[in-house]
């Protein structure tokens, strides 16, 4: 603010001045312009008597000493609601990184008991596992709702169409394939495919320790040993 | 030890970038805790909400120290921030009330038997009535006035804090200084 010495200040500057003029907290400049004036506005002299009679005494109030006293432990306060903050911020960090893999890992145990208990109850295709083609045939039988009559004359490409059409088969599929290489004669009508289904055949049986050369006498047919092939391929 | 009444706010602020949070906290609670309790105890005439609003204030200011551009001082943030906390508190004050009968003892309380033993009575009768004005003003009066009168604040720097410009700084200062010495001469 650029005040004249010589210039009297109009009385709303006057006013706006006063309380500065009457705490010291004026400029040197600004505090001759205000004393040059206020001989002009007595009210205004009046005002700052009052002002200073008042003020007299609440600058002997100790509210700093008050404030000091209160705000002793604030920061010891603040200090240990920022660690409560933070091990509770820790305490669910942990017990998300814990909570979700936990969630995931139940779930997916249920899902596994859940379709393990239907399917022991259904069908008893856990006996696949390590079975033979007799003990495929006997599931099979005893199903609830497969009606499949079981005898030598029966082919497995009819089995198998069973299991597939029961929609339970797929994850199976390399079991039950590895349980007719090892009990069905599956191998005496490799001479009966082409060289590409041979190939692929000869690979599954190299590749399966179960395999026994002596395989029994079924009756394959190319069909049923295609089907093989397809089930083993898409299981892949 | 250096006083944290004097350590810049530069050095808070590397403080934390180069410390962690626990001492440079430390170094920005004892250098403003005046400063923000006396605020918050003007937005809510409460010994005991002010405490409260303060380490709010402090900790908010913590947690959210890497926003803290350096555009203003941390003094004019950390304002900001106690009076944000202070008006929704106020809020929320308000909306309870309407379901409570209830009357906040610590209201305007001022604690005798933390006063000093020389003290006396009258003065502290003049102390209450100084702080039951003073909250009775107008906010923008009020806070003018406490600024500039116990912060020490110049009006540049009050215009940063509470948005006025420095003429209308100053009518709010002589209105509140006006009305409190009118007031108090009264009683």
């Amino acid at each position: 603010m650029n005040l004249n010495k010589s210039e009297f200040l109009d009385y709303k500057l006057m006013q706006m001045l006063l309380p500065d003029y009457v705490f010291g907290t004026i400029s040197e400049e600004q505090k001759l312009a205000f004393e040059n004036s206020l001989p002009n506005y007595p009210d205004l002299q009046l005002e700052i008597a009052d002002v200073r009679a008042v003020f007299h005494r609440v600058e002997k109030m100790d509210f700093n000493k008050l404030i000091d006293y209160k705000t002793k432990n604030l920061s010891v306060k603040v200090n240990e609601r920022l660690h409560q903050r933070r091990e509770s911020d820790d305490f669910s960090l942990k017990l998300r990184k814990l909570f979700v893999p936990a969630i995931g890992v139940a779930a997916v145990a249920i899902f596994f008991i859940y379709f393990s208990n239907l399917f022991n109850e259904s069908n008893e295709f856990y006996i696949l596992k390590n079975s033979d083609k007799d003990n495929i045939a006997a599931v099979l039988s005893e199903s609830n709702f497969l009606d499949v009559t079981v005898d030598e004359k029966t082919n497995v490409g009819d089995y198998l169409s069973e299991l597939m059409d029961i929609g339970s088969l797929s994850h199976n599929n390399t079991q039950i394939i590895d349980s007719l290489f090892a009990d069905s004669g599956l191998l005496n009508e490799i001479d009966n495919v082409n060289e590409s289904d041979k190939q692929i055949t000869s690979q599954e049986v190299n590749n399966n320790p179960n395999v026994r050369s002596d395989a029994a006498n079924y009756n394959f047919n190319e069909e049923d040993f295609k089907f093989l092939l397809e089930g083993s391929e898409n299981e892949n | 030890m250096i006083a944290a009444s004097l350590v810049e706010d530069s050095e808070i602020i590397k403080a934390f970038v180069e410390n962690g949070a626990d001492r440079a906290s430390s170094l920005l609670v004892r250098k403003y805790r005046k400063f923000v309790f006396a605020t918050a105890l003007r937005f809510t005439n409460s010994y005991d909400d002010a405490d409260d609003i303060s380490q709010e204030s402090f900790i908010k200011a913590i947690e959210s120290i890497q926003k803290f551009r350096g555009e203003s001082s941390l003094k004019t943030w950390l304002y900001r921030i106690t009076r944000n906390l202070c008006i929704t508190q106020m809020r929320k004050k308000k909306f309870y009330s309407l379901f409570s009968s209830e009357s906040d003892e610590s209201y305007l309380e001022v604690p005798m038997d933390e006063a000093s033993a020389e003290t006396k009575i009258e003065n502290e009768e003049f102390e209450r009535n100084f702080v039951k004005i003073l909250a009775e003003l107008p906010e923008k009066q009020r806070e003018t006035f406490a600024l500039r009168y116990f912060e020490e604040l110049s009006y540049d720097e009050i215009s940063k804090m509470v948005g006025v410009s420095v003429g209308g700084l100053k009518a709010n200062y002589f209105q509140a200084v006006q009305k409190l010495s009118k007031r108090l001469k009264m009683e």
